[in-house]
């Protein structure tokens, strides 16, 4: 190591970590103190404007508390600002702090899943089909989630959560977030088995009629005709809502 | 096309805040004086969704000037390569002309980046291995950078160098371009006590791409920070004045990161560059009688 690097070693570690870590030998401390200020509360503040749910609930002093640690123990390895949030969700997983509510690291996802999908890159080409779908016509058409979205399984309601809602039960909850091409991100919450047909929808091309088929398969005490109906019905109230899109060609 | 020259005049520092009002009163004359803009590939690169046809829309209404923040290139780690890539193919799809970088570092062994401009210390080891590495940057860009001085708060034990020959040594070991911040020049002469003047004698003329204007923050007397977040204050418009007397105008830019006002509030301190320019120009300009 290079001398002068051995002082920026010891001039960020004390950034990172005051508390562990003293000024490097010689500084100004007053002066040492405006970067440290200046350094974390950047830091912080791109971190915090993603979780206003979670910096509510936990409150500023202690949402704080976990951005500085995230600061000294995690690798940020992406120049990118965007990313920053991103490092945050994943040093949460790590925590298993019996201060913080179970569902923390689950609803930090929830949070950032928004500004992640706002940014994503589409590589999908745009919906060549305007159509509008009222009845059985969908069936025989190939449907796809749109461009960008997930599906999420989360343990907790966390969408509910708020300051005033802070505690949630323990629930399977299913979410589909999705971008429309007008660019807004729009979340739905889902029953399992609507969870289940989109997840058919994300690893295989198939018409609706072909994904309700194979859906009612796994459900053998509900009539295949009822799967298919109530199937359908979802799938036109997901086009309508421009979570799912079709293929201009019918199949055969 | 954007070309270099297309970067000229009086410019501004893109904040997303800006856009919409920018969207709105483009070609209208309070924009007048409105030349080109600059914006920062950390928060460009990869945006999808809005930020993508926000960032089409810039392409197509204005000259880009890509100013980094993330390279550190005085930073202890490996330079990253594969972000290089990224800024490279960056700067081709938008047919942005001009890359420039600042004279700091903001990573670290430990944990990767901080996020934040730090300063180099000021020694003769420090400026090869910066120099090194802004020649790398420009071999796999394929294309000249500039450096840009940076502001600064603690003065490092080590330094072997005042600032300006920190500097200059940087320009000629690595042979880049200059990207002259006059707000930083400013805060630096407060904060450590040299005079601006005499440091802007020593600066390479040559080398200039083009300048930064700020306002900043008085913390006390002798501490300046630059927050980019207040007015210009007089000082360092006399700063830049004596700048363009001495060194010749170059385009200049206004940033303004914090307590934005609206677009029409921010335009009087483009436009009071432009005015200096012009005057400056018009004080240069030889006449046609004179030259023939």
């Amino acid at each position: 190591m290079l001398t002068f690097q051995a002082y920026q070693a010891a001039f960020t570690a004390h950034l990172r970590q005051p508390s562990l870590h003293a000024k490097p030998a010689g500084v100004d401390a007053k002066r040492m103190r405006v970067y440290r200020e200046i350094v974390f509360n950047n830091f912080e503040a791109s971190v915090s404007a993603c979780f206003p749910v979670l910096r509510d609930i936990l409150g500023s002093r202690r949402f704080s508390k976990l951005v500085r640690q995230c600061f000294f123990s995690q690798q940020f390895n992406s120049p990118l600002f965007k990313d920053i949030p991103g490092h945050f969700v994943t040093f949460l997983r790590t925590q298993i702090a019996a201060d913080l509510p179970a569902y923390t690291a689950q609803l930090a996802h929830y949070e950032w899943i928004e500004l992640l999908l706002g940014q994503q890159v589409d590589n999908t080409p745009p919906d060549s089909t305007v159509e509008q779908f009222t009845g059985p016509t969908l069936l025989h058409h190939v449907v796809q989630l749109c461009g960008v979205h997930q599906l999420l399984h989360y343990d907790y309601a966390v969408h509910l959560l708020s300051k005033k809602q802070n505690t949630v039960e323990t629930i399977p909850t299913f979410l589909l977030v999705y971008r429309t091409p007008v660019y807004k991100v729009c979340f739905i919450q889902l029953n399992a088995i609507t969870y289940q047909l989109l997840q058919q929808l994300q690893t295989q091309t198939a018409t609706s009629h072909q994904h309700l088929l194979q859906l009612a398969q796994t459900i053998p005490h509900l009539p295949t005709e009822a799967v298919i109906e109530f199937g359908l019905e979802t799938l036109l109230s997901l086009h309508q809502q421009q979570a799912i899109t079709t293929d201009s060609l019918r199949s055969k | 096309m954007a070309q270099l020259t297309d970067i000229r005049g009086a410019g501004l520092g893109l904040k997303r805040e800006l856009l919409p009002q920018l969207m709105q009163q483009h070609g209208q004359p309070p924009l007048g004086q409105l030349q080109f803009l600059e914006i920062a590939p950390e928060n460009w690169i990869q945006a999808g969704g809005k930020y993508a046809a926000e960032l089409d829309w810039l392409v197509a209404h204005y000259p880009i000037a890509c100013h980094g923040l993330c390279l550190s290139l005085g930073g202890p780690d490996p330079l990253n390569v594969g972000f290089l890539h990224q800024v490279k193919q960056f700067l081709a799809d938008f047919e942005i002309p001009l890359y420039t970088e600042h004279l700091s570092y903001c990573s670290d062994i430990a944990n990767g980046y901080i996020y934040d401009l730090l300063p180099i210390p000021f020694t003769e080891e420090a400026v090869k291995y910066v120099a090194q590495r802004i020649r790398q940057t420009q071999d796999i860009l394929q294309r000249r950078i500039a450096v840009e001085n940076a502001s600064f708060y603690v003065a490092a034990p080590l330094s072997e160098m005042d600032e300006i020959s920190f500097i200059n040594a940087v320009l000629a070991e690595a042979d880049c371009d200059l990207h002259l911040d006059i707000n930083n020049v400013y805060v630096n002469s407060v904060n450590f006590g040299f005079d601006p003047y005499a440091f802007l004698d020593q600066i390479p003329a040559q080398r200039i791409v083009y300048g930064h204007m700020a306002g900043h923050l008085q913390v006390e007397a002798n501490l300046l920070v630059d927050t980019h977040g207040e007015a210009i204050i007089d000082p360092v418009w006399q700063l830049l004045t004596y700048a363009y007397t001495k060194l010749g105008v170059f385009p200049t830019l206004l940033e303004r990161d914090s307590h934005i006002p609206p677009l029409p509030v921010l335009m009087q301190e483009v436009d009071r560059i432009a005015t200096l320019q012009q005057q400056a120009q018009a004080i240069h300009t030889p006449t046609l009688d004179k030259v023939a």
